[in-house]
């Protein structure tokens, strides 16, 4: 096959759409791009769906008179290569079917605590500037993310969090203090390509930390000293994975 | 086709298993997330694509845009900036431009400026540096030089006989229509299936290339702006997120964090894969280490300058 049919183009093409609306529909589009990209990735699918209807449909209305897909295919391989403009595509095409593959075949899900190597020390980006004073007599939501640019923040990041109680939630990831365990999130952008881990040690939790993945809240206060940021926990619980992983 | 895909839906179970390594998971959630974020980008590059083959005649783009390119090439930096496009996007729109007639240095030019510098792009620099925009600035003014440079350098030494297969669009329009649907669903399975490769390739660099080992090695002038330069070719991080990695790297100089954000939308693994296939090999060997030097350039003279 040397090149790809018009009536494979436009199936190809449909596939593609359909996958992008499937991805959204059953929720799985948040295990790789940031949640705000959904309406764009369904209005893509719609758009590159509706495409290759549109050419499945004009092919079958023209009859494909030329027949130039059959006349690349006769002259073999070299011809459908330069000029495939128009002329039914170029092989390059079929990769397109290597993501709905790995899609199907593999499902690979979010990036999750096997992806975070015990020794990666990079951080989430420490940024300076004004940080939301946290209220000293409730405990404060907190993404482990801002935690730790808090933490790593000594021009008053530091002491914005010394004084409250914080809750974090993310999964038991490798490494950590002996006593107690690490728990981590990752961080996206846009999409799982441009994701950064978070990390916080959370100190003094005492009995056989839970296995790796295993989803934590935590409350605590906040630690000095460590290269990953420190809690130690007032109150620890195993909570259900959060629908959207990422931070 | 759709026996492929019911055939690997029957041996998901095994073929799970078998990848259950966590390098290989890892691989292809990125691998997944990078095809997934650029199809939005690709569909709108596509139509526009399309539309370019349906309604500007041949021809006419090289009658309206300025002969001389010190005039054309700012003009298409200008047009790039206003498109809200990613680097997936730009490529076919490009190839397209060029096929039409228009200047080779004016659509360079666009093909770098589109991804490097528009709205979003600027919108989310600023979230990922907060209270610096003078990062905002330097990024504008550093990507405007580097696309600027390489089209009025490709306009003097380039080969433009390398595009020339370009030039033959055989498009037969029998109607606008059938030009707009043909057009923009050749380019979306071309473009599709170049940037499954570099897709591929940049999942597979992000996961045996540790980032953790970056913020080890500090900073060293020159050297890790080259570094991180190569770093960006390697990630192939979307332009739109790009600024977000860039803030991490905090071991690193302003100047080298200007670099990444320079360097990757112009010049990257997927991107690489992307110009080889809409514009052939030959050109993408020279035009890739070109526009590396110029924007690693461009980057360290504006950088020094700004930050």
């Amino acid at each position: 096959m040397v090149v790809v049919s018009r009536v494979a183009g436009g199936s190809l093409t449909v596939l593609i759409g359909m996958l992008l609306v499937r991805v959204v529909l059953d929720g799985s589009a948040v295990d790789y791009v940031q949640p705000v990209m959904q309406p764009f990735l369904a209005v893509a699918g719609v758009v590159i769906g509706g495409l290759g209807l549109w050419a499945l449909a004009d092919g079958r209305a023209w009859g494909d008179p030329p027949a130039p897909d059959a006349h690349d295919a006769g002259h073999g391989h070299g011809h459908g290569h330069g000029h495939g403009h128009g002329h039914g595509q170029e092989r390059v095409g079929w990769w397109l079917l290597a993501p709905v593959v790995v899609l199907f075949a593999v499902a690979p899900g979010a990036l999750d605590a096997m992806a975070v190597s015990a020794d990666d020390t990079m951080q989430v980006r420490a940024r300076g500037g004004e940080w939301a004073p946290l209220d000293p007599t409730a405990v404060n939501p907190l993404t482990l993310a801002e935690f730790a640019d808090r933490a790593l923040d000594p021009q008053g990041g530091v002491e914005s969090i010394s004084t409250a109680t914080v809750r974090l939630v993310g999964f038991v990831a490798k490494g950590g203090p002996a006593d107690g365990l690490r728990i981590a999130r990752f961080t996206i952008a846009c999409c799982a390509a441009d994701a950064l881990v978070a990390k916080v040690d959370v100190l003094d939790t005492g009995a056989a930390a839970p296995p790796l993945g295993t989803w934590i809240e935590v409350e605590g206060t906040y630690v000095a000293g460590g290269t990953v940021p420190r809690v130690r926990a007032s109150s620890l619980a195993i909570v259900p994975e959060p629908a959207n992983t990422y931070e | 086709m759709f026996g492929a895909v019911l055939a690997a839906v029957a041996v998901r179970g095994w073929f799970g298993d078998l990848l259950d390594g966590a390098r290989l998971r890892a691989w292809s959630t990125v691998f997944i997330a990078i095809c997934l974020q650029a199809m939005p980008f690709l569909a709108l590059g596509v139509t526009i694509s399309g539309a370019i083959a349906a309604f500007v005649p041949a021809g006419w783009l090289a009658r309206v845009l300025p002969a001389r390119p010190a005039l054309s090439v700012p003009v298409a930096a200008a047009a790039g900036m206003a498109l809200p496009g990613c680097e997936c996007g730009s490529v076919p729109i490009a190839g397209r431009l060029v096929a039409r007639g228009a200047p080779t240095a004016a659509a360079l030019t666009f093909l770098l400026a589109a991804p490097a510098v528009n709205p979003i792009v600027l919108v989310s620099t600023a979230v990922a540096f907060p209270g610096r925009p003078e990062v905002v600035a330097a990024r504008l003014v550093a990507s405007l030089i580097a696309a600027m440079a390489v089209g009025l350098v490709w306009s003097r030494w380039g080969n433009d006989a390398l595009l020339s297969r370009l030039r033959r669009d055989g498009i037969e329009t029998r109607s606008r229509r059938a030009a707009f649907v043909e057009t923009a669903q050749h380019d979306l399975l071309h473009a599709g299936g170049f940037l499954v490769i570099g897709a591929m390739g940049a999942a597979a660099l992000q996961t045996v290339v540790p980032r953790a080992l970056l913020a080890e090695l500090g900073d060293h002038g020159v050297a890790s702006v080259l570094l991180v330069g190569v770093l960006a070719v390697v990630l192939a991080v979307c332009s739109e997120a790009d600024a977000f990695v860039a803030a991490s790297l905090t071991g690193f100089s302003g100047t080298a964090q200007l670099a990444f954000m320079v360097v990757g939308p112009m010049v990257d693994v997927k991107l690489v894969a992307l110009q080889a296939g809409t514009f052939g090999r030959s050109f993408a060997q020279r035009f890739a280490p070109l526009t590396f030097v110029v924007t690693v350039a461009s980057s360290l003279a504006v950088g020094t300058w700004l930050l």
